[in-house]
């Protein structure tokens, strides 16, 4: 069965702005969009939240040294009709993450396009819908 | 006598609504963001200025602002005060409050969704309170119609911000909104007036749709945590004049700082040959 896009992509659309809040900053303003990086640690935090929920994670940065990374996430009322709970990670699992870095390199915050759960492949990011504002 | 009963009771008819029987607007409204979307939903880089009749003191105020100053603890879960917040993603549940004994309208009611915020707009010509009364997010507001515009005048209004990119917002913000219904589509113009931060009216238009099934997503459990690992008695800022980050929207675009920061000569058609002349020039 072939998905039809057109279909999808506003509905897609509309499920998002649904539960959109908007940030209490500007993402563009706070976090290079054109730059990706990639972090790969252990969760220390879980901030299942508004105005947007944060995963701190304990990941070596592009020196090798063990930093915590703040990773900012949709807002509890968005990821919730993406099926993320407040139950979905725990501390200790190890993740791997995908974002924009802050425009602030001291800041070790990133923010998230892709997680991935290494023990069990759960996977947020790659599918339609998957994203927050 | 027969004559006199018909016409007595066409009369009756006519005159059951009440005199000032107006467009209902109540429902459930949802955001429409094809007007600005970039600056309403995720932001843009910083030093967006455009649009804005931006004075001197709001300049300053903008060029020292770094926009992580709002994941402080104190600021995380600050409300958009009323001028503010009808330019993000919202949607609001509008209602009447009625005179039980002669159901003439007291005054509508705005429950809004982003942040959990409750409005009152008084129709019964209640009294606007003394200067020195509190500030409130939401503020003090009357309506009157006007054919079937509602006009509503909101004073007592929080300091807060005009724009996320730092140009602020004062106490003595008065904001004059229209609302506009076609159908099911509600068109609402807001006019702002701050004596300490603009000058001329800044004016913003949104539009609004009827949600004819409503949803539950009308909770706001905002909370305070350390978004951050950071020292939680550090403000973060910038030393005038070095804000590394003031010219970014200007470079985006390829504007002329001048134009982007130029406040308001810049919203004018007028304007056009002086950008044209700033462009050329480089």
């Amino acid at each position: 069965m072939r998905a039809n896009w057109k279909l999808i992509a506003p509905t897609a659309l509309l499920a998002a702005m649904a539960g959109a809040v908007q940030a209490h900053h500007s993402f563009t303003a706070t976090y290079f969009e054109d730059r990706t990086i990639e972090i790969e640690g252990k969760l220390l935090q879980f901030m299942f939240r508004n105005p947007h929920s944060f995963v701190h994670v304990e990941a070596p940065d592009e020196n090798g040294a063990m930093q915590r990374w703040a990773v900012e996430w949709g807002g509890a009322g968005q990821l919730a009709g993406q099926g993320v709970t407040n139950q979905t990670l725990r501390v200790g699992d190890v993740v791997t993450i995908t974002g924009n870095p802050g425009r602030d390199p001291s800041d070790h915050r990133v923010r998230m396009q892709y997680l991935r759960r290494n023990t069990d492949g759960f996977e947020w990011g790659r599918n339609p819908g998957e994203t927050f504002n | 006598m027969r004559t006199f009963l018909i016409g007595a009771a066409l009369l009756l008819t006519l005159g059951a609504g009440p005199a000032g029987a107006q467009i209902s607007l109540a429902g459930e409204w949802a955001g429409r963001y094809h007007e600005d979307q970039g600056d309403r939903v995720p932001g843009d880089v910083q030093g967006d200025f455009t649009g804005v009749p931006l004075n001197d003191a709001a300049r300053r105020y903008a060029d020292a602002f770094d926009v992580t100053r709002v994941a402080l603890l104190e600021h995380q879960c600050q409300p958009y005060n009323v001028a503010h917040i009808y330019r993000g993603p919202l949607q609001f549940r509008w209602w009447e409050d009625k005179d039980p004994a002669t159901q003439e309208i007291i005054a509508y009611r705005q429950f809004i969704g982003t942040y959990m915020q409750w409005r009152t707009i008084w129709m019964n010509g209640h009294e606007r309170p003394p200067a020195y009364a509190p500030h409130t997010f939401m503020g003090f507001s009357t309506g009157v119609w006007n054919g079937d515009i509602l006009t509503v005048t909101t004073t007592h209004i929080k300091k807060e911000f005009y724009r996320r990119s730092g140009i602020p917002s004062s106490d003595l913000t008065t904001l004059v909104e229209h609302y506009i219904r076609h159908g099911n589509l509600l068109s609402h113009v807001m006019i702002i007036t701050d004596p300490v931060y603009l000058t001329e009216p800044y004016v913003n238009s949104e539009e609004f749709v009827l949600m004819e099934r409503g949803n539950q997503n009308w909770l706001y459990n905002c909370e305070y945590v350390m978004e951050v690992p950071m020292n939680k008695n550090e403000v973060p800022y910038y030393l005038p004049g070095m804000n590394p980050f003031i010219e970014d929207y200007a470079k985006k675009f390829g504007l002329p700082f001048e134009a982007v920061f130029g406040g308001a000569p810049t919203l004018y058609p007028e304007y056009r040959p002086v950008l044209e002349r700033l462009m050329n020039g480089r």
